[in-house]
């Protein structure tokens, strides 16, 4: 039996930078990875002879600064690429809108369907941007302990005092305002064209299983920008594929003596007395240590790692009510070309598309979700890293990634099956083919990841990619549960720094550095 | 369009499979409701007799409400071990323990007996309902539980001749079962099982058995038990009893946490006299931390027996001009209890014991208060006027015969 002083389990991204954290300041950390690879949901890997894809995030939407800094990120490896471009939502008739950094830019795109939208598209870049810093300041912080909030806690929250101060209690209302709020309601407020509309709802609904028309999704539409300085669908994409990103951590973390190793399953986390003292893993070696640090969503790590029976009854019970729902598929095709979209360049293929017509068209696409049914015409987003990572396929041969919703974990009366997954992937064809006529001929091969592979593949509990659904009654003192808020558990020596944890999911590391912060404290 | 609603409810009493003959017995038709079912309250005009019966004949009364379980499983032992206070390890098949159940908090959520009837496969017995409890607990674990409530009829036979009429009709004798024991035997060909358990604080047993038998041991019982004085009892008569050997009652002596609106109304072990129950040493359970902590820095409150003095309870009578006014019946409402100006605590049962001829009650006292032979005053209704009258702490049960936990030579 060997001793430890922190033992992490998960190599995903958070696991990844608690561990470094905790190296830092001269603990003795070992973490443990199931897969062959770290990287979790910043994973790279060959989908089929010669092609490479990103396996679940194509890019990047925001990363805590906090971490690029005290990780030191870029002197490890990690090259950023922020395109011109960040995103095209696709128009039938070839009329797409643009979306740049520069948002006089986006607005002239804008012109071509609403002069009135082009006009205000600048003040509502603005205006999210006041909304997100309230995030920024909310994510920085470890969430109160409610009900019992006192004057520590408080006076713990006082940052949350600047941009109140910048943007006067009005900038509160607004935030507190738009915060809970639906897409329709939201861009009724601004705007008249319907693909535009559509475009922006997309970002409220990102990896979620509701809606654009959900109580909340306003809250996750702020989450996609924190950090994104006024730029709308701000991305960035990880020179040599996301789990680069992953790597550029590791690379961190093992320069400060963290011994990291993979295809080594934890099979159980050791509680005694309510104290937590260790691991099993799947080998049956215990290995004992002062702290155990899980990067693995609430379920995984308190069901199926501690077990129900070492449970206290009420944290079952709040354990047993987290959403998860997974309802993102995500499929990878090996193109023999690049595929042809209408009205679009060839220079400007390195960003993300989105097949978004309409509100209406994104909500009823996710009625599947309710009536347990796979997407007939799903809302399809997707890229073709090969444009920024020429590497990732033959000379002359394109990969192209999709995410897809809705593609639910529980289904009615079926189960997700190799002809369920064709099924799926042929919906999506026929949308692309909207956009991309004759695409279908390109394909060589493909890969379809339902949640339930998602499940199966990286131990995301539904197939859920955030760990527990991004709705607002799993915000922040409410993550993952009211009383593990804190990266703390009931069980003592036992702390959580998965996306399962405020502030939510996302390749931000904005939890891991959380946690990191209060297992030091 | 229709509503297709599955739910059915019943929209009347339960009838207990005993029914039948008990409805015809009961001569008073005085009735209340028990857990959903219809229950006697007495059989006769006044309960005297019944009471009687329990302390010098035999008792036989209808327990089928109770609510019951069976754990059955690879885990069961384990299961019930966390979810009960007591050491369920060391309980031998045919042994039965009686134990609270607590939250994590360490308060108190019901009371009851569990049973092994094999090294797999337990009875639990509760005053309300625990499915979901039982269920939300069991999560992760290899065993199944299911509500016997229904499935399984009960009778309570209590009282010195217990034994005797038991000895006539079963197929082996019960001279060497013990206090907390129990036994499969038969009645003919009928096959019941018998513990020596009860809610009396007597000699005493119930008998469990398939609803389908339930008429037939009723007749036989009353049937070989005339000679010996078996007499139906009802609930009046038991709630006397019960008092006497200082049994609690879930929502008259204490709330169950699942109930309780504010903190201050929840209960732990400790603060209901059921200390001896919690086994602090055992490895984990529901609660243990809590009760640990509580058991370190003491419990605020006690539960403890009082006497009311009887000359100064003759004194406040005589001063208007009556003779003393006695409970006919056992009491359940909430009295005061004062140590000088400051109410100490409060009396949540009480009633006339006609065995000791003593006023007695059952009482929540704050720690500090709460040593035996401590006075204190009891609120006392005069002629529509509030007195106090001294009460005196006095060890429970209050009736405790030799002949409840000894066999025959």
């Amino acid at each position: 039996m060997s001793q430890f002083d922190i033992i992490v389990i998960g190599g995903g991204l958070n696991s990844l930078i608690t561990a470094s954290i905790l190296g830092q300041s001269g603990g003795e950390v070992l973490l443990f990875e199931t897969r062959d690879q770290v990287g979790g949901l910043a994973s790279t890997s060959e989908f089929a002879p010669g092609f490479k894809c990103n396996v679940i995030n194509d890019v990047v939407k925001w990363i805590d600064p906090r971490v690029m800094k005290q990780l030191n990120l870029e002197s490890h490896g990690l090259e950023l690429h922020s395109p011109d471009i960040v995103r095209i939502a696709l128009d039938t008739q070839g009329q797409h809108i643009v979306f740049h950094r520069d948002p006089n830019e986006t607005a002239g795109s804008i012109a071509n369907h609403s002069e009135k939208d082009a006009k205000v598209w600048k003040q509502f870049t603005e205006y999210i941007d006041k909304l997100t810093h309230f995030l920024e300041k909310l994510y920085e912080l470890t969430p109160p302990k409610l009900p019992n909030i006192g004057l520590k806690e408080a006076f713990s929250m006082r940052s949350m005092l600047s941009p109140i101060r910048k943007h006067g209690t009005r900038g509160l209302v607004d935030f507190m305002r738009v915060a809970p709020m639906m897409m329709p309601e939201l861009v009724d407020e601004w705007f008249e064209n319907e693909l535009l509309r559509a475009a922006i709802s997309t970002a409220g609904i990102h990896h979620l299983s509701f809606g654009p028309f959900a109580a909340a999704t306003g809250l996750n539409l702020l989450h996609q920008h924190v950090h994104s300085k006024g730029v709308f669908h701000n991305v960035q994409f990880v020179k040599g594929g996301t789990s680069e990103l992953a790597n550029a951590v590791k690379l961190s973390a093992e320069s400060v003596n963290v011994e990291i190793r993979t295809n080594s399953k934890v099979c159980a986390i050791n509680v005694e007395n309510g104290v937590c003292n260790g691991v099993t893993l799947e080998s049956s070696e215990t290995i004992q240590a002062d702290q155990v640090v899980s990067g693995l969503d609430p379920r995984n790590t308190f069901i199926n790692l501690v077990g129900p029976s070492k449970l206290n009854p009420t944290f079952a019970t709040q354990l047993r009510n987290i959403k998860y729902r997974g309802s993102t598929a995500r499929i990878h095709f090996a193109l023999n070309g690049l595929p042809k979209i209408n009205g679009i360049q060839e220079d400007q293929m390195g960003m993300i598309f989105s097949a978004s017509p309409s509100i209406e068209y994104l909500e009823r696409t996710s009625d599947s979700v309710k009536y347990g049914r796979m997407a007939e015409n799903p809302y399809v987003e997707f890229t073709i890293p090969t444009v920024i990572n020429p590497e990732f396929s033959p000379v002359g041969k394109h990969v192209l990634s999709a995410s897809v919703q809705y593609a639910p974990y529980h289904l009615r009366g079926m189960n997700w099956s190799k002809e369920l997954k064709d099924q799926l992937k042929n919906n999506v064809i026929q949308v692309l083919e909207n956009y991309a006529p004759g695409i279908s001929s390109l394909i060589e091969s493909s890969s379809v990841l339902s949640p339930m592979d998602l499940e199966s593949q990286f131990g995301l509990t539904e197939g859920n990619l955030n760990h527990g659904e991004m709705t607002l009654d799993q915000f922040m003192f409410m993550r993952p549960t009211i009383s593990t808020a804190q990266y703390k558990s009931p069980i003592e020596n036992l702390y959580l720094c998965g996306p399962g944890t405020h502030p939510g999911g996302g390749l931000h590391g904005t939890n891991g550095f959380n946690a990191a912060r209060e297992i030091l404290k | 369009m229709s509503y297709n609603n599955p739910f059915t409810a019943e929209t009347q009493l339960k009838l207990s499979p005993f029914f039948e003959r008990t409805s015809k017995l009961n001569e008073s038709q005085e009735w209340r409701r028990w857990s959903g079912y219809l229950a006697a309250t007495q059989y006769e005009l006044t309960h005297d007799n019944e009471y009687f019966a329990i302390r010098t004949k035999a008792a036989l009364l209808d327990i089928t409400p109770l609510y019951k379980y069976i754990i059955e499983g690879p885990d069961a032992q384990r299961f019930l071990d966390r979810l009960v206070t007591r050491n369920i390890k060391i309980c031998k098949v045919g042994q039965v323990m009686y134990t609270p159940w607590c939250d994590e908090d360490g308060k108190q959520i019901d009371d009851g007996t569990v049973q092994r009837l094999s090294e797999n496969k337990f009875r639990i017995t509760s005053a309300e309902p625990n499915l979901e409890w039982l269920d939300t607990n069991a999560a992760g674990m290899e065993l199944s539980v299911s509500d016997d409530s229904k499935t399984t009829a009960s009778l309570a036979l209590q009282g010195p001749n217990s034994r005797t009429i038991l000895n006539i009709i079963a197929s082996e004798s019960l001279d060497s079962l013990k206090f907390f024991w129990m036994t499969d035997t038969h009645f003919g060909d009928i096959p019941v099982s018998i513990s020596r358990t009860g809610y009396t604080g007597d000699l005493g047993y119930e008998i469990w058995m398939d609803p389908k038998d339930a008429l037939d041991v009723w007749d036989l019982l009353l049937e070989k038990g005339k000679p010996y004085g078996i007499t139906p009892t009802g609930l009046q008569a038991l709630d006397i009893a019960r008092i006497e050997a200082g049994l609690i009652l879930l929502d008259i002596d204490y709330i169950s946490t699942r109930h309780a609106i504010i903190e201050s109304r929840k209960s732990s072990p400790y603060e209901l006299g059921l200390g001896w129950a919690v086994k602090l040493k055992k490895k984990d359970f529901i609660g243990k931390k809590a009760l640990a902590a509580e058991q370190a820095r003491g419990p605020e409150w006690e539960f403890v027996g009082i006497e009311i003095e009887w000359n100064e309870l003759e004194n406040h009578y005589r001063k208007v001009g009556l003779p003393p006014r006695l409970p006919g019946t056992a009491w359940r409402t909430s009295t005061p209890l004062y140590k000088g100006n400051e109410q100490v605590g409060y009396a949540t049962s009480g009633t006339w014991s006609p065995i000791l001829k003593r006023y007695i009650a059952l009482a929540h006292v704050k720690a500090e208060y709460a040593k035996e032979n401590t006075q204190l005053d009891f609120e006392l209704k005069v002629e529509h006027f509030r007195k106090l009258t001294p009460a005196r702490i006095v060890k429970t049960p209050f009736f405790d015969p030799e002949r409840k936990r000894s066999c025959p030579q």
